[in-house]
């Protein structure tokens, strides 16, 4: 029997509320099948009626529970999640992938959450404090009625829960009081990841952890923040202008590249960092292992600093 | 007027990278004492022979008198004898015999055009020029331990997709359905590393793979396969294997391994001949036969997929084709190609 498929069929064993718009759902393999194992912070694939997929962090690894936001506005998926989807009805998931997984060597463990972005977070702070590692909790939410799972947080300890009406105030200050060493993760809305990508700018990259699903890039695979580029090698400087990916900005400056994906999933355009934070997009490498490397796959990766110095 | 000489008429490829490199153009026991074996290597051809002292020479095929071949000659008391004008040379390359006019000492200038040769692992290797490098390392070929079978030849269009195919792994639920991987559930391929390294060229982590009859025991293992691709015409392969099923455990242990060492001879731009060395250490070993038998079947199976890829000269730019993450140790290869400024058989 074949056990490395991407694809699985899951059974809803139980979808629950567990907050305003939002629903618990409880997957267990089909009879006499297995589904793969999972880590904290990873998320699975969910395959919509339309051929669509969306992504959803996992909260719990055996049984896999995803929590779904119901998005009125978004593209359908969470509200065919919310409307439609019933116990027993079986589900087409792909095989769980982990960008945002925890060190397992850190000492400190921050975790940063807002809005529906508390799953995978909720998820590593059972494990390490099972584990009784030194972790703690903040969670930004609008009220108490918008929290995840609100009652079983209320009084845990080390959880906070920040009722900030939709603004995350404070995560600086929070941030700049952890130890020296300490993993900071964060996932929630774009606003807030763009404020705590500006915040951690400074701090070793392999102690910042961010879960993205596609916030800075917008629908087109472009992002919408300017970077300032400098080439080593023959002392260019280009801007890579909002809606440019970093390998287009090259290439319209006549750099010759290599590349051939322009999805950040071959490895073809590889280039050294000399200088500069970038924020890995690619799935090529994991961001810790660019930052050791010092490489970055402009055809889809960005800046976390106004500017990037290439060995180009 | 410029005058285009000989020998750049019929010299072939021109890349430094290639002419100054080892390559691998037959098996030791190829070559006979009293035979001429003709060959053509980049696009220029060759003889081999082996004189009495035991040697084997690599001389143009080519009389320096009148440009006959010397394949079509013979071997008399330890010289080439052209079948032109009976002219002789002997294993210095020196002419010692004109015979017009046997009792004059033939000219300085009557000299076959020659080459360096090595003979290691039971391979035959030449070059046009002068190698920074020496032919690179095969460790098993010296530990006793190891069972060394040479398999072979084989025939491909491009060396260099011949080389790239034998260093990708996600070909072999495909190509090799039921050997090498399962069709039905082909393997995953995890992310691997590749290094470049000063003598030993690209080096890889180890790449699991999944084969239901992974070596000459037809038995089916776990594969662990670490990569090094040594020259751009020669690479080779480290197998760690972990039998899969407890019932088949005796026959094998964990100290297990299937080595290939793979030569390339690029004979022109679009026909290479493929010379492998396996080499193992299982205990008990197999016999040379099943060992070759395998190995004919699987090399068969890659030159009839290798063979209709387009173009044959292989595309160096990455842009020119679709690699993913997968493919690294191929993008690397490619890249140093392209680096190493080779013109010949790539695109
Ligand atoms: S072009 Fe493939 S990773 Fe950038
Ligand atoms: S699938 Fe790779 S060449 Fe066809
Ligand atoms: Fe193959």
């Amino acid at each position: 029997m074949c056990s490395k498929q991407s694809i699985y069929r899951a059974t809803v064993s139980a979808k629950v509320a567990a907050g305003r718009d939002i629903v618990l759902l409880t997957l267990v393999p089909e009879a006499g099948d297995s589904l793969p194992v999972a880590q904290a912070g990873a998320h699975i694939d969910v395959h919509l009626p339309d051929g669509g997929v969306r992504q959803y962090s996992l909260l719990s690894a055996s049984p896999y529970q995803i929590a779904v936001k119901n998005v009125r506005d978004g593209r359908g998926g969470s509200r065919w999640l919310h409307d439609d989807v019933r116990e027993g009805d079986v589900l087409t998931i792909g095989t769980p992938r982990n960008n945002f997984s925890l060190r397992p060597d850190s000492s400190d463990v921050l975790l940063l959450a807002g809005g529906i972005g508390v799953t995978a977070l909720l998820f590593m702070y059972r494990q390490l404090t099972g584990q009784g590692r030194n972790v703690h909790l903040h969670y930004w939410i609008k009220s108490s009625a918008d929290a995840l799972l609100f009652d079983q947080l209320v009084g845990l300890e080390h959880v906070t829960l920040h009722e900030c009406g939709g603004r995350v105030v404070s995560m600086r200050s929070l941030i700049a009081q952890c130890p020296a060493g300490t993993d900071v993760y964060c996932c929630g809305p774009t606003r807030m990841l763009e404020e705590f990508a500006s915040i951690t700018r400074d701090l070793p990259p392999e102690k910042v952890h961010v879960e993205r699903f596609a916030p800075v890039v917008t629908a087109d695979g472009v992002t919408d923040r300017p970077c300032h580029l400098k080439l080593a090698r023959s002392g260019m400087e280009i801007e890579a202008e909002p809606g440019q990916t970093l390998l287009e900005a090259l290439i319209a400056a006549g750099v010759d590249m290599d590349y051939s994906c322009e999805e950040g999933l071959c490895g073809a355009c590889e280039t050294r960092v000399l200088a500069g934070q970038p924020l890995h997009l690619d799935t090529v490498r994991s961001p810790a292992e660019h930052d050791r490397l010092h490489t970055i796959m402009p055809c889809v990766s960005r800046s976390r600093s106004d500017e990037l110095t290439l060995d180009l | 007027m410029a005058l285009k000489s000989v020998s750049e008429e019929l010299s072939g490829c021109t890349d430094a990278a290639l002419i100054n490199e080892w390559h691998a153009v037959a098996y030791s026991t190829d070559i006979e004492k009293g035979n001429i074996l003709p060959l053509t290597l980049l696009g220029r051809d060759l003889i081999l022979w082996r004189s009495d002292s035991g040697e084997v020479h690599a001389w143009d095929d080519l009389c320096i008198h009148r440009g006959a071949r010397l394949s079509k000659g013979c071997i008399a008391n330890d010289t080439v004898v052209c079948p032109y004008h009976g002219w002789r040379y002997d294993d210095t390359g020196s002419c010692v015999l004109i015979p017009a006019a046997p009792d004059e000492k033939p000219m300085k200038k009557a000299h076959a055009i020659t080459h360096s040769v090595q003979e290691k692992y039971g391979f035959v290797w030449v070059t046009y020029g002068k190698p920074a490098k020496d032919i690179p390392p095969f460790p098993e070929w010296d530990d006793p331990e190891y069972q060394k079978v040479h398999c072979g030849p084989y025939t491909f269009r491009s060396g260099y997709r011949a080389v790239e195919n034998f260093m990708d792994p996600s070909h072999f639920p495909f190509v090799h359905a039921g050997v090498n991987g399962i069709y039905d559930c082909p393997d995953p391929i995890p992310p691997y590393d590749v290094e470049m390294t000063e003598n030993e060229g690209l080096v890889t982590s180890e790449v699991r793979v999944t084969q239901p009859y992974g070596d000459p025991r037809e038995i089916p293992v776990t594969a662990y396969y670490a990569y090094k691709c040594l020259r751009p015409l020669v690479s080779y392969f480290k197998k760690r294997l972990v039998i899969q099923r407890p019932e088949d455990q005796h026959l094998g242990n964990e100290a297990d391994r299937f080595c290939t060492f793979l030569t390339v001879q690029m004979v022109d731009e679009k026909t290479s001949i493929v010379r492998i060395c396996c080499a193992t250490n299982f205990d008990p070993q197999p016999t040379e036969a099943e060992v070759r038998r395998r190995q004919d079947i699987v090399y068969a199976q890659d030159s009839a997929i290798v063979d209709t890829q387009r173009p044959e000269r292989i595309p160096v730019d990455l842009r020119q084709e679709l690699h993913h993450r997968s493919d690294l140790l191929g993008q690397k290869y490619r890249k140093w190609l392209q680096q190493l400024e080779i013109t010949y058989g790539v695109l």
